[in-house]
C-alpha cells in the first residue's frame, strides 16, 4: 500500500510538478491550490504527509500549519515545506513551529524524494540530516 | 589729674626767674622747670626731652633769645617760645615775632605772662592736632597711591578753569610716556587718545562735568611708538561753592592685557561656537547620510531576498517540467528532443545557481549566512556535487577526472558549503577550459586535515593578476578564450566559503599553462578546530568577548539530529559548534555579546521544540549550561584552557 502525499501550493504549475515526482516515486499524491482546500483535504484523506508551500494568498503556510495542529485527526501529521524564500528567519520559523523538513526552490528531484522517505514512517524513515 | 607744664627758662638772673616761675605758678598745671643761661645747657635741655613752653630772656651775658629761638626752631621743637625783656626797641619785638617768637613781654608787666602763656598753649595744641591730621592725610594718600600702583591705576587732576591737567607717573606711563613728558594740558591728552574714541571720551566727560556727577570711561590710546593700548578710568567732579564745575580728578587703569585677553576670548569662543556649529551641520549630514545608505543597503537586501524568492518559483517549473520530461514521465520524447531538454535544464541549473549566488554574496556580507559545521567525508562532499558537475562539464565538452586519495580523514565542515566550492572552482575552471581539455579534481591529505583541489588547462593568470581573482564582481581581463561571460561572483563567494569553513584558499597559475585553485578543510579533531576557529576570528570579525556554552541533549533518535539543525539555524555565523563523540553534547563557542541571556533564550527556544516532539524525557535530558565569557584577545588562552578541558572531560566519558 502506497502512502498518501497531499501538496499545498497556489502555484498549479508547481503542485502538479511536484505531484508528478511523488506518484513518479511511488506515492499517492494529492494537490490543493489553496490553504482552505488542503486543510478540507487533510481532515477527508488523513495523507502520510503534507508538502506545504509558505507564500499563498488568504492563508500562509505557517497559518496552515498551526491549524493544521488543531485538526486532532491530522494534527500529527509529518509536514515539509517546500519554498522559495531561503531566508533563515522563514527556515527557523518553519523548524520551530515543527516543521520537519525545509526545502527551497529551485529542489533537486532525488532532495525531495529522499526528504519524504526520511519522513515517512515506517521501515523506510532514517534519520539524514536536517538540510 | 592736673597736666604737667613742662618749661625751659633761658635766664641768667635768677630774682627775674623767681619772678617769673611765681607768675606761672598761678596757672593750672603742676609746673616743672630747667633754667639754663648758655648755647650748650640749651643743646642739653632740647635733646633731653621735649618742652611745652620756652620762655626766654633777650639777652644774656654769653647768649641771646633770638639765638634760643633759631635753636627751638632747628630742634623742630613746636613748643610756644615767649621772650621777656627788661627793655627792648620796637625793632627787635618785630625781628622775634618774624623769627617765630610767639609773643614778647617787658619785665614787670607780669601780668600779661599768665595769658599769654595760656593762649600759646591752646594754640600749640591746634597746631599739634593739625599736624597730626596732616600726618595722617600723607600716609592715607601714601596707602591710596600704594594701591593704585599696586593696580596699576595712576592718578590725574584736570583744572577746569586753566584746562591744565596733572598725571601720576603711573599715568603717563600709562600713556607711553616719560616720567614728567606730559604736556600738562586737557588738550595735549585728547591728542593721545585713539582717534576713534577721542569723541566719544570728549562727549561723555563733557556731559559728567555739565552734571557735574563721576563717571566711567574707557578708550583706546595711542602712544609715540604707535602701539595702541586700552585704559579704563573713572573721574569725579568737584564744584565750587557756587555750584560750578571747577575741577575732575579721577584714575586711569591700563587694561590692554584685560583687552587683549577678552579680544582673544571673543574670538576663540567666536571660532568655538563657529567649529560647533560647522560639526553640528557635519553630524546632521551623517546622520542624514547614513539613514539613507541604511536606507538603500536594506532596500538592496530586500530587492536581492525578493528577486531571488521571485526567480526560484519559474526557474523549478522550467527546470521541473524539463526534467520529467527527460525522464519520459509525460510520453516518449526522441533522442534529440532528450538532448534539448538537457540542455534547457542545465542552463536552468546555472541561472538558479548564479541567484544563489547573488543571495549568498548579500548574505556573506550582511552576516546572515547559515553555516553548519560538522564530521563529514571529502568522499561524501565530491559525490554530492558530481552530478551537476559532471552535467557542466559535458555542455562544455570537458572532461572531469577525480583523484582522490585513499585514507583521507573526516573533516569538520559544512558539507553543503564545501560543496559549493566545488562547484564554483569547477565552473570557474570548465569556463576557461580549452574543447576537449580535461578538469581534474583532486584530494589529499594536508596538514591534519584535507587540501582538495581544481586544476585545468587554461590559460593561466598572470602573476600580477592573481591577486585580484578573488575580488567580488571583477574578472581578469584579456584572456583569450571567448566564452567568459557570467557575474564573477563564484571565486569571490569560494573565497568567503572557504574561510566559513575554517580553510585557506590558494590558487597556483603560469600563463599558459593552467591553473589550480584548491582550498583546505579542518580535520574532525576539535581542539584543531578551536585553534583554526581563533585564526579565523582573529581576521573576521572585531570581537571583544569569547564565551562558551555547553548543550547536552540525549534525546531519541532523529530529535537530536533535529536539535542540532535548530541549533545551527539559530546561532550567529561567526559562532563555532563542537559535537562531542557521544553525538549529543555539543559546545558552543562564540562572540555573542551577551552570552548569559543568550543562555537562557537557547534554553528556552530548545525546551519548546522539545515541548513539541520531544516526547517524554526530553526535557529532563536537556541542559543548556553556561561554562563562561572571556575578554577577547586578552583572555584568549584562558578560553581556550577552558574548552579543551571541556573537550577532554568528554572524551573520558565516552
Amino acid at each position: 500500500m502506497s502512502e498518501t502525499i497531499l501538496i499545498v501550493d497556489d502555484d498549479r504549475a508547481i503542485a502538479q510538478l511536484v505531484a508528478i515526482r511523488m506518484s513518479a516515486a511511488g506515492f499517492k499524491a494529492l494537490t490543493a491550490s489553496d490553504s482552505k482546500t488542503g486543510l478540507e483535504a487533510a481532515r477527508l484523506n488523513r495523507p502520510d504527509l503534507i508538502l506545504l508551500d509558505i507564500r499563498m494568498p488568504e492563508m500562509d503556510g505557517f497559518e496552515f500549519h498551526r491549524r493544521l495542529k488543531e485538526i486532532p485527526e491530522v494534527a500529527h501529521t509529518p509536514v515539509i515545506f517546500i519554498s522559495a524564500n531561503s531566508q533563515e528567519a522563514a527556515r527557523r520559523k518553519a523548524l520551530i513551529s515543527g516543521a520537519r523538513y525545509y526545502l527551497t526552490k529551485p529542489y533537486e528531484p532525488h532532495e525531495l524524494v529522499g526528504a519524504v522517505r526520511a519522513v515517512l514512517p515506517g521501515p523506510r524513515s532514517g534519520t539524514a540530516a536536517v538540510q | 589729674m592736673r597736666r604737667q607744664l613742662h618749661v625751659l627758662l633761658v635766664e641768667d638772673c635768677t630774682d627775674d626767674a623767681a619772678l617769673l616761675l611765681r607768675q606761672l605758678r598761678g596757672g593750672d598745671w603742676d609746673l616743672f622747670h630747667e633754667r639754663i643761661e648758655t648755647a650748650e645747657g640749651m643743646t642739653a635741655a632740647l635733646d633731653a626731652r621735649e618742652w611745652d613752653l620756652v620762655i626766654s630772656d633777650f639777652s644774656l651775658p654769653r647768649f641771646n633769645g633770638l639765638a634760643a629761638l633759631a635753636m627751638v626752631k632747628q630742634h623742630r621743637l613746636d613748643a610756644p617760645f615767649i621772650l621777656v625783656s627788661g627793655a627792648v626797641g620796637e625793632d627787635i619785638a618785630v625781628a622775634a615775632m618774624k623769627a617765630g617768637a610767639c609773643d614778647f613781654i617787658l619785665k614787670g608787666q607780669w601780668a600779661r605772662l599768665l595769658p599769654a602763656v595760656d593762649r600759646e598753649l591752646r594754640d600749640a595744641e591746634v597746631r599739634k592736632a593739625h599736624r597730626r591730621a596732616e600726618a595722617q592725610l600723607v600716609a592715607s594718600e601714601e596707602r591710596l597711591r600704594m594701591a593704585l600702583e599696586a593696580s596699576n591705576q595712576g592718578t590725574w587732576d584736570w583744572n577746569l578753569l586753566t584746562s591744565e591737567m596733572t598725571w601720576s607717573p603711573m599715568v603717563e606711563s600709562m600713556h607711553g610716556l616719560a616720567p614728567g613728558a606730559f604736556a600738562g594740558t586737557v588738550d595735549a591728552f585728547l591728542q593721545l587718545i585713539h582717534p576713534e574714541d577721542c569723541a566719544s571720551y570728549f562727549s561723555e566727560t563733557a556731559r559728567a562735568i555739565s552734571e557735574g556727577r563721576s563717571y566711567n570711561t574707557e578708550f583706546r590710546v595711542v602712544w609715540p611708538d604707535g602701539s595702541v593700548h586700552w585704559i579704563a578710568g573713572s573721574g569725579q567732579v568737584a564744584r565750587d561753592s557756587e555750584g560750578n564745575s571747577v575741577r575732575v580728578v579721577g584714575t586711569f587703569m591700563d587694561v590692554t592685557a584685560r583687552q587683549q585677553a577678552l579680544i582673544e576670548k571673543e574670538a576663540a569662543e567666536a571660532a568655538l561656537e563657529e567649529h560647533r556649529v560647522r560639526i553640528e551641520r557635519a553630524n546632521r549630514e551623517l546622520e542624514r547620510n547614513n539613514l539613507r545608505l541604511a536606507d538603500l543597503y536594506s532596500t538592496a537586501q530586500r530587492f536581492m531576498d525578493n528577486v531571488s524568492h521571485e526567480f526560484r518559483t519559474p526557474l523549478t517549473v522550467i527546470k521541473g517540467y524539463a526534467e520529467v520530461m527527460v525522464e519520459g514521465v509525460a510520453g516518449p520524447v526522441s533522442g534529440q528532443q532528450a538532448e534539448f531538454l538537457g540542455f534547457i535544464v542545465d542552463r536552468t541549473r546555472e541561472l538558479a545557481q548564479m541567484v544563489e549566488d547573488l543571495l549568498d554574496s548579500s548574505k556573506l556580507r550582511a552576516g546572515t549566512l547559515r553555516v553548519d559545521r560538522r564530521p563529514a567525508s571529502v568522499h561524501d562532499i565530491v559525490a554530492k556535487v558530481r552530478p551537476i558537475l559532471m552535467r557542466m562539464a559535458t555542455a562544455k565538452n570537458v572532461r572531469i577526472a577525480e583523484r582522490l586519495d585513499e585514507g583521507l580523514p573526516e573533516v569538520f565542515a559544512d558539507a553543503e558549503k564545501a560543496g559549493r566550492v566545488i562547484i564554483n572552482l569547477v565552473v570557474n575552471a570548465v569556463k576557461f577550459s580549452p574543447e576537449a581539455s580535461e578538469v581534474t579534481i583532486w584530494a589529499r591529505h594536508a596538514g591534519g586535515g584535507v587540501e582538495i583541489g581544481v586544476s585545468d588547462h587554461g590559460p593561466g593568470i598572470a602573476a600580477e593578476d592573481l591577486g585580484l581573482i578573488f575580488q567580488r564582481f571583477k574578472q581578469v581581463g584579456n584572456t583569450p578564450i571567448k566564452n567568459t561571460d557570467g557575474i564573477g561572483l563564484g571565486l569571490n563567494i569560494a573565497e568567503e566559503l572557504v574561510a566559513l569553513n575554517l580553510g585557506d584558499i590558494q590558487v597556483v597559475s603560469e600563463l599558459g599553462k593552467g591553473s589550480t585553485f584548491s582550498f583546505t578543510l579542518p580535520p574532525n579533531d576539535p581542539p584543531e578546530v578551536l585553534r583554526r576557529y581563533l585564526d579565523y576570528l582573529a581576521v573576521a570579525a572585531s570581537l571583544s568577548t569569547l564565551a562558551a556554552i555547553r548543550v547536552s541533549c540525549h534525546l531519541p533518535d532523529g530529535i537530536s539530529s533535529e536539535m542540532r539543525g535548530f541549533i545551527a539555524s539559530a546561532i550567529n555565523p561567526l559562532d563555532l559548534v563542537l559535537g562531542f563523540p557521544d553525538g549529543c553534547s555539543l559546545l558552543i563557542v562564540g562572540a555573542s555579546a551577551d552570552s548569559k541571556r543568550f543562555t537562557e533564550r537557547l534554553r528556552a527556544a530548545m525546551e519548546s521544540v522539545c515541548g513539541r516532539y520531544g516526547g517524554p524525557g526530553c526535557m529532563e535530558a536537556l541542559q543548556v549550561e553556561h561554562l563562561g565569557a572571556w575578554h577577547y584577545p586578552a583572555e584568549e588562552q584562558k578560553a581556550v584552557e577552558r574548552i579543551l578541558q571541556e573537550l577532554s572531560q568528554e572524551v573520558l566519558h565516552v
